[in-house]
C-alpha cells in the first residue's frame, strides 16, 4: 500500500528544478568568471538597483500599459467580430483567411512594416499587441459560438429573445468556458509580444531598457531584466491566468 | 358564422433533405381559435415536423403557413431545452420578463416545482426539467400552444398535474389554439381534442 507524501514535501519538490537550474547558472558563471554569464548573485544586485530607480517602474507600467491596451483592443475586436462569424457561415468564411494569415505572420513582421509606416514609438508595441490577441480570441470565439447548442437558439426564436438577450443570455454564457481559455492564453503572450515590440519598435518600455543593456553589453542589467519579465509572468500567470482558467 | 382560422396550413409541402418522401404533401389544415388539436401515430412519421413547421422553425418547400397576426408561442419542446447556466426561475423570465413573480410562484405551485425554483436544470429530475419547460411555455400566456411529448418523463401523478394544467390554461377566454403530439395513451383524452393521425395520407387527386 503507498501512500501520497504529505503537501509540504510534495510543494518542496517543485523548488528542486529552480534551485538546480540556480546551481547550474552558477557554476557556468563561475567558469567563464562571469565575462558572458553574470552570476546569480550579480544578477539580483543588479535587480535590486534597478528596482530602486523610479524608471524601471515607469518602464513597467509603459510595458504592462501597452500589453494591456493590446489586450483589450485586440480582444475587443476579436471577440465582436468572432461573435459575428460565429452565427453568420458566410461571413466567417470571408474573414477567416485573413485572421489566419494575420495569425501566421510572427510578430517581427508587423514590427517591421510597422516601423516603415509608423516610425519608432509607443503605438508599435500596442499594435503588434493588439495584431497578437485579435486572431487568437477571433478563433476561439467563433468556434465557440458554432459549437452551441442549435436548439437553443430554436428557444430564442420561439420566445423572441431580441439580439441583445441572445447575446447577454444565450451566447456570452454560452461561450464564457472557452472564451475564458483564450483570454487567458491571449495574457500569457501579450506582454511578451509587447516587450519584443519595444525592444525594436521603441525608446521606454521594457523592451527599449533590454535593447539599451544589450547595447551597453551590461550584462548584469540584461539578465536582471531578464528576471524581472520572468518574475512578471510568473505574476501575471498567478494572479490572473489561473483565475480566468477557473 | 365561422371564425377565422388562427393558423393554417395552405397546400403545405415539406420534406426532409434525403428522405424519398415527404412527409408533409400539399396540406390543407386549419385551426380555429378554442380548438385542440391531437396528433397521434407512431415515432417518425411526422409530428414533430408539424409542430416545427406550426413554430416557423421549418419553412415548407411549397405553400404556405398563415396566421391572421403575429402569434405568441409557446412550444413545449420534446426535450426540455432549459439553458443550463441558468436557474428553472430565471429560464422562465427569459422567456417571459413581463410576467409578474406571483404568475410565476403560481404555476411553480400548481405542478409541484415551488421548491425548485433556484435550481439549475442540472439538479433538476428528467420530469421535473419537462415540466419546467411546460411553465416556460405557459408563462408567455401563448396564442398557440404547442406540446411534443409534453408527458413522456413524467410519473402517473405529475402527468395528471401537468394535464389539469393544461385543461385550466384551455378555459381561458382569450384566443388561442393548442396543438399536442402524444403516443401516450392515457393524456390522449384532454378534453374535446380534435383527432389528426400520422402519418398523413397525401391528397386526393
Amino acid at each position: 500500500m503507498t501512500s501520497s507524501p504529505p503537501g509540504v514535501l510534495r510543494r518542496s519538490w517543485a523548488l528542486l528544478p529552480p534551485l538546480l537550474l540556480l546551481l547550474i547558472w552558477g557554476g557556468l558563471s563561475r567558469l567563464n568568471q562571469g565575462r558572458v554569464l553574470p552570476s546569480p548573485w550579480e544578477t539580483l544586485l543588479a535587480l535590486g538597483k534597478l528596482l530602486a530607480t523610479g524608471d524601471t517602474w515607469r518602464s513597467l507600467m509603459l510595458t504592462l500599459g501597452r500589453g494591456s491596451g493590446g489586450l483589450a483592443l485586440g480582444g475587443g475586436i476579436g471577440l465582436v467580430t468572432g461573435l459575428f462569424c460565429g452565427r453568420h457561415p458566410r461571413l466567417h468564411d470571408a474573414l477567416s483567411p485573413m485572421v489566419t494569415l494575420m495569425q501566421g505572420c510572427p510578430p517581427i513582421v508587423w514590427i517591421s512594416l510597422l516601423l516603415v509606416w509608423l516610425s519608432l514609438g509607443g503605438a508599435i508595441p500596442l499594435a503588434v499587441s493588439t495584431l497578437s490577441v485579435l486572431p487568437v480570441i477571433f478563433i476561439q470565439t467563433a468556434s465557440a459560438v458554432r459549437s452551441l447548442d442549435p436548439r437553443w437558439f430554436e428557444v430564442a426564436q420561439v420566445y423572441r429573445l431580441g439580439l441583445w438577450r441572445r447575446c447577454r443570455d444565450l451566447i456570452l454564457p454560452g461561450i464564457a468556458h472557452p472564451l475564458a481559455g483564450a483570454f487567458s492564453y491571449a495574457c500569457g503572450i501579450t506582454w511578451k509580444v509587447t516587450a519584443t515590440a519595444e525592444f525594436f519598435g521603441a525608446t521606454d518600455g521594457i523592451g527599449a531598457q533590454i535593447y539599451r543593456s544589450y547595447h551597453q553589453l551590461a550584462l548584469e542589467r540584461l539578465f536582471a531584466w531578464t528576471l524581472l519579465i520572468a518574475l512578471l509572468g510568473i505574476a501575471i500567470d498567478t494572479l490572473l491566468v489561473r483565475r480566468l482558467r477557473r | 358564422m365561422m371564425t377565422a382560422p388562427l393558423l393554417a396550413f395552405q397546400k403545405v409541402t415539406f420534406q426532409w433533405p434525403g428522405t424519398p418522401a415527404p412527409v408533409l404533401q400539399r396540406l390543407q389544415w386549419s385551426a380555429r381559435p378554442g380548438e385542440t388539436w391531437l396528433l397521434r401515430g407512431p415515432s417518425g412519421c411526422g409530428k414533430t415536423t408539424f409542430l416545427r413547421l406550426a413554430a416557423r422553425l421549418l419553412a415548407p418547400q411549397e405553400g404556405a403557413i398563415r396566421t391572421p397576426a403575429p402569434l405568441t408561442l409557446g412550444f413545449v419542446f420534446q426535450e426540455p431545452r432549459l439553458l443550463p447556466w441558468l436557474t428553472l426561475r430565471q429560464n422562465l423570465s427569459l422567456a417571459a420578463p413581463q410576467a409578474p413573480g406571483e404568475r410565476q410562484e403560481e404555476l411553480l405551485r400548481k405542478i409541484g416545482l415551488e421548491d425548485k425554483g433556484d435550481c439549475r436544470p442540472s439538479e433538476l429530475s428528467g420530469g421535473e426539467a419537462q415540466r419546467g419547460n411546460l411553465l416556460r411555455a405557459l408563462l408567455v400566456n401563448p396564442h398557440l400552444l404547442l406540446l411534443d411529448e409534453p408527458f413522456s418523463a413524467q410519473d402517473p401523478q405529475s402527468g395528471q398535474r401537468c394535464l389539469r394544467l393544461l385543461e385550466e390554461w384551455n378555459q381561458n377566454p382569450a384566443p388561442h389554439v393548442m396543438i399536442l403530439a402524444t403516443h401516450q395513451k392515457e393524456y390522449q383524452e384532454i378534453g374535446h381534442a380534435i383527432p389528426l393521425d400520422f402519418p398523413l395520407p397525401p391528397p386526393k387527386e
